[in-house]
């Protein structure tokens, strides 16, 4: 499309130029006066009506080969996100990371003593180690390296029942970042500026699960000027540092891509949900839980034939998905969940019932045109809301699902492919750069306090 | 919470003087009843202690909130407000813990004061730096009438069926072949059941349907009405000359003579499709419909066939040989015996590992005449079902291809009415290799052959309509009740039911010209009273007694 513009555009200075090149006319002109100004008009005419005749054809070629592409491509739509088609990007050779080596104490110890720490939807920050480990972005020389990963494990102290408890995380990440900084140099250069972790727990660097102790512990200070990779992202949180990246929850893709139903089931499901609506072991009054959004979502909706919700749990779970028009996505304990995943890569389109949320990759991904967001006070009327939603939007949505680059930017495949949620965060950490030359601090200027937080954080683990 | 009713709806301000007098009051009451001075004293003195400490918080909250106002932002402000206000109900239901606790218990009550000096500094502090939120119990919001708006379903299933539209345009099937369905029938008491299954099948199929239906001893008035239902796209009702002979072992003969004739049919109006052999008792899949359009000659399919297990002889096997290749290693255990093992109940072609057609899988088929086990002749072993194969429409007629040799052959078959054996359907397939193997070369069963019928000589109403009425078997039970005179509400004399009276016959209806309509309630209840007023009244009355024997 690009190409004809050019073309049209040369076309009229070609006709009018009669073989001359654009600089020899210029010279031309100088030097034959009257008869050249009689030229010129003629040219000029010419030119108006080759320029009208230009912007015409320019115009109509527009349309057909619009109307052509999406023929052709009426199965799904490309993502432009905000920042233009960034899914797709290739962030080999445009950033070097650099892995630190840390004691096994701090990541292989973990894995062997529990190995369901890679199963779990905390399981990211273990595949992001072993990507980066064998990644071409990886440099051995840190010299060169623009961004340093320290693969510690904080969430894979788990409980008998698969929960992992946080109490040890500050400790774990404190110890590490002391490790890093005595035996190499480039974190006391930047105070961990050009740093970054993963830390995919409830409330990410908080290291609580419980909110209210979450925010009361903040961000763990260490952590202060490093990027941090997490799940957890909600405006105005204290969990949620400036310049964070949000990743989606990890969710097996060999389990997901074993149950795909044919693509022709017709989709006969409204709304589809699975799982709690209130958390009598936790919440036994109501009202804490989801911010009463779930336990609302039940009372308003539980007998509405459109709504499929439920707290049994299928072993059909992945088929009904992929039978449902809507999946309800709504905030749990923390904003985010891993039905958001399973929504896109099932082509179900997500209702997001959390304010304020910050979804995965939200600067690359234009989530407003992939899913319904609803407000929690707008909960009673959300049968209103979504029957009132025109086809033609929701064709437009699930055409935007269709699209291959989305699905993939939700999973941590194995092995990694290009597009996925592993070159999302690496797009995303090139996209930081370069670094700001104020990071880098002076031989003996100190910014972070090391004795700063609670007082069981500063025990040596 | 909510049993501390209007103290709570009330302000701040006014709640903490309606406090204070209620505590008064309280402490009126409990001062009445005491008598000495001491205890008096300290209950007066642990109320000024409470009052203390809820002022206390209540003072701090609101420097806070000022605070708020003098240094932050108008959203800072409002948002704080919102928090201040969360945390008044939070610190409400805080009271109402302490309120309860105290009326309740009077000797903790020292340590639901401590306890209410919570939430902790820190968060309080928080708030007041930046608009963070905070933890708080929210309200479930139910709206006044929690249940579905007819409109707002209708809406959505027509959202439904716009999506649904659009996967079958981009995922389905494109270009839909016609389907050309031969049905043989007969008037018969099995035609009506099979007939209407058939119809709502092929009613159901996404494209359109040729229906061809051949009926023996010639067009009548009774398939007629049956099909009249038929939602298909074309519907050609044949006859033909001959009608069917009683006894079963001939229906197969017949029911091929017909579809031949079908063929013929196809033949003259040159229609374009596939053929499906779509006899009346059997049952098909939607996906079958789906299946067949892959056809572009010739195609095979499996066929249940169903109703043979328990008919059929089960073969023995010997364990000993079956087990052969699996004992090796227990080389003293011999298992010795036999095991009954049935047949699979299928029908169809057998293929290599390499996907090409070797064989037929065949069931020698048993069927039921008077409840009779009848051996099939061994003529028709080997017969296959042509409800198996599925041809396109253009292999019977296109000229200039040579296939409809055999169907000139069948032709003449069909004028011969002697010759007793079977056209072989596969006498069709000039080569067995060419012909396509649908679903999965016959591992999908998708259409199955379930032949029930009943004796020839058994009687049904003709049209399914009854002219006459039935003979009764069960007798209706009269209505135990007698209606109430209007403008009486209630008979307060009424005995009490007794159990024997309820088993009263009812009146046997009268034999009129023109069959037995009801008359509604009054000609039983006519017959009802007069009964129960020789019987002095006594009304039994089933609903009154839920437990009686009777209802069990």
């Amino acid at each position: 499309m690009v190409v004809v513009f050019l073309l049209l555009l040369l076309m009229p200075s070609s006709r009018s130029a009669t073989s001359i090149s654009v600089v020899d006319r210029n010279v031309v002109v100088g030097e034959m006066g009257e008869m050249l100004q009689l030229r010129k008009r003629r040219r000029r005419r010419r030119g108006h009506v080759s320029l009208l005749t230009c912007v015409v054809g320019f115009l109509f070629l527009c349309q057909v080969s619009r109307l052509a592409a999406a023929a052709v491509l009426h199965r799904h739509q490309r993502i432009s996100g905000s920042a233009g088609d960034v899914l797709e990007d290739n962030p080999v050779g445009r950033l070097k990371v650099f892995v630190y080596e840390l004691p096994s104490k701090y990541n292989k110890d973990w894995l062997e003593k529990d190995p369901r720490c890679l199963t779990h939807m905390f399981a990211a920050e273990e595949f992001v180690h072993d990507f980066l480990l064998t990644s071409p972005v990886r440099t051995h020389n840190p010299k060169e390296a623009d961004w340093f990963y320290t693969p510690v494990y904080t969430t894979c102290d788990l409980m008998p029942n698969g929960l992992p408890l946080p109490f040890k995380s500050p400790r774990i990440m404190r110890s590490a970042i002391s490790y890093i900084s005595t035996h190499w140099p480039y974190w006391n250069r930047t105070e961990g500026a050009d740093h970054f972790f993963v830390v995919p727990h409830d409330f990410g660097a908080c290291f609580h699960y419980q909110e209210e102790k979450a925010i009361e512990r903040g961000v763990l200070p260490l952590l202060k000027h490093a990027t941090l990779v997490q799940t957890f992202g909600q405006n105005h949180h204290v969990c949620l540092k400036e310049g964070s990246i949000v990743v989606p929850p990890y969710a097996p893709p060999e389990k997901m891509q074993s149950r795909f139903i044919p693509l022709s089931t017709p989709r006969s499901i409204f709304v589809y949900f699975r799982g709690l609506f209130y958390d009598v072991g936790n919440d036994p009054e109501g009202g804490y839980y989801a911010r009463g959004a779930r336990a609302a979502v039940w009372e308003n909706f539980k007998d509405n034939p459109l709504f499929d919700i439920s707290t049994q749990h299928p072993s059909t779970y992945y088929e009904d998905m992929q039978r449902a028009i809507f999946c309800l996505c709504p905030l749990g304990w923390a904003p985010w969940s891993p039905r958001l995943v399973e929504g896109v890569i099932f082509g179900c389109i997500p209702v997001i019932i959390a304010d304020d949320i910050v979804l995965p990759f939200a600067d690359a991904i234009p989530w407003e045109k992939i899913g319904v967001f609803v407000a929690e006070k707008d909960v009673p009327n959300l049968d209103k809301i979504l029957s009132s939603i025109s086809p033609e939007q929701v064709l437009e949505k699930q055409r935007l699902l269709a699209n291959p680059a989305m699905k993939q930017a939700m999973l941590f495949s194995q092995p990694a492919l290009p597009g996925d949620a592993f070159h999302q965060i690496l797009n995303g950490l090139a996209r930081k750069l370069p670094h700001d030359p104020h990071i880098y601090l002076e031989p003996g200027q100190m910014v972070l306090n090391w004795t700063e937080g609670p007082v069981g954080d500063l025990k040596p683990w | 919470m909510k049993a501390n009713g209007g103290v709570h709806r009330l302000p701040r301000a006014r709640s903490k003087i309606q406090y204070g007098c209620n505590l008064e009051q309280v402490a009126d009451g409990t001062l009445r009843s005491l008598t000495t001075p001491v205890s008096r004293l300290t209950v007066q003195s642990m109320l000024c202690f409470i009052s203390l400490i809820l002022g206390f918080q209540f003072t701090r909250e609101a420097t806070i909130f000022a605070g708020n106002l003098q240094h932050g932002t108008v959203s800072n402000t409002l948002s704080s407000f919102n928090f201040s206000a969360n945390i008044r109900s939070g610190i409400r239901s805080n009271f109402a813990m302490q309120i309860s606790q105290t009326l309740g218990n009077g000797s903790d009550v020292f340590g639901t004061l401590v306890r209410s000096i919570l939430p902790p500094d820190p968060v309080v502090s928080e708030l007041s730096k930046s608009k963070k939120p905070v933890v708080w119990q929210h309200e479930i919001l139910v709206r006044p009438w929690p249940h579905p708006d007819p409109l707002e379903v209708m809406q959505a299933y027509g959202l439904i069926s716009r999506i649904q539209l659009e996967q079958r345009q981009i995922h389905g099937i494109k270009d839909w072949k016609p389907i050309i369905a031969i049905t043989p029938t007969f008037v018969r008491a099995f035609q009506a059941l099979h007939l209407t299954a058939l119809m709502h099948t092929l009613s159901l199929v996404p494209g359109p349907v040729t229906w061809i239906v051949i009926e023996a001893g010639g067009v009548t008035n009774e398939t007629a009405s049956l099909l009249t239902q038929a939602h298909v796209h074309r519907l050609l009702h044949l006859g033909f000359v001959d009608s069917i002979t009683p006894g079963l072992e001939e229906q197969p003969l017949l029911e091929t003579r017909l579809r031949i004739e079908g063929l013929r049919c196809v033949q003259e109006h040159k229609l374009e499709g596939i053929i499906v052999f779509a006899d009346e008792s059997n049952v098909h899949s939607l996906e079958f419909f789906n299946m067949v359009q892959e056809v572009n000659w010739f195609g095979v399919v499996s066929v249940g066939m169903l109703g043979h297990a328990s008919f059929g002889e089960p073969m023995e096997y010997d364990i000993g040989a079956l087990h052969e290749g699996k004992n090796e290693e227990q080389g003293s255990h011999q298992l010795s015996g036999t095991i009954l093992r049935f047949e699979p109940q299928v029908q169809g072609p057998v293929c290599d590992s390499m996907g090409k057609l070797v064989g037929w899988h065949t069931f020698d088929g048993f069927h039921l005449e008077d409840r009779v086990f009848k051996v099939p002749d061994k003529s028709h072993e080997g017969r296959l079902e042509w409800a198996g194969f599925v041809l396109n429409a253009r292999a019977v007629w296109e000229a200039g291809s040579d296939e409809p040799v055999w169907l000139d052959s069948w032709l003449n078959w069909t004028r011969s009415s002697g010759d007793k054996n079977l056209p072989d359907i596969r006498s069709i397939l000039r080569d067995e290799k060419r012909v396509k193997l649908l679903g999965g070369c016959g591992h999908q069963v998708l259409l199955w052959w379930a032949r029930m019928e009943a004796h020839a000589n058994i009687s049904y109403p003709s049209n399914w309509a009854l002219d006459s009425p039935l003979e009764i078997v069960i007798p209706a039970r009269s209505t135990p009740w007698t209606d109430m005179p209007k403008g009486r509400p209630s008979l307060p004399h009424l005995p009490t039911p007794s159990l024997l009276e309820a088993v009263t016959p009812a009146p046997t209806p009268s034999r009129r010209k023109g069959g037995n309509r009801v008359r509604g309630r009054d000609s039983k209840l006519k017959h009802s009273r007069h009964r129960q007023d020789p019987l002095k009244g006594k009304v039994t009355d089933d609903r009154r007694n839920p437990g009686s024997s009777r209802r069990s």
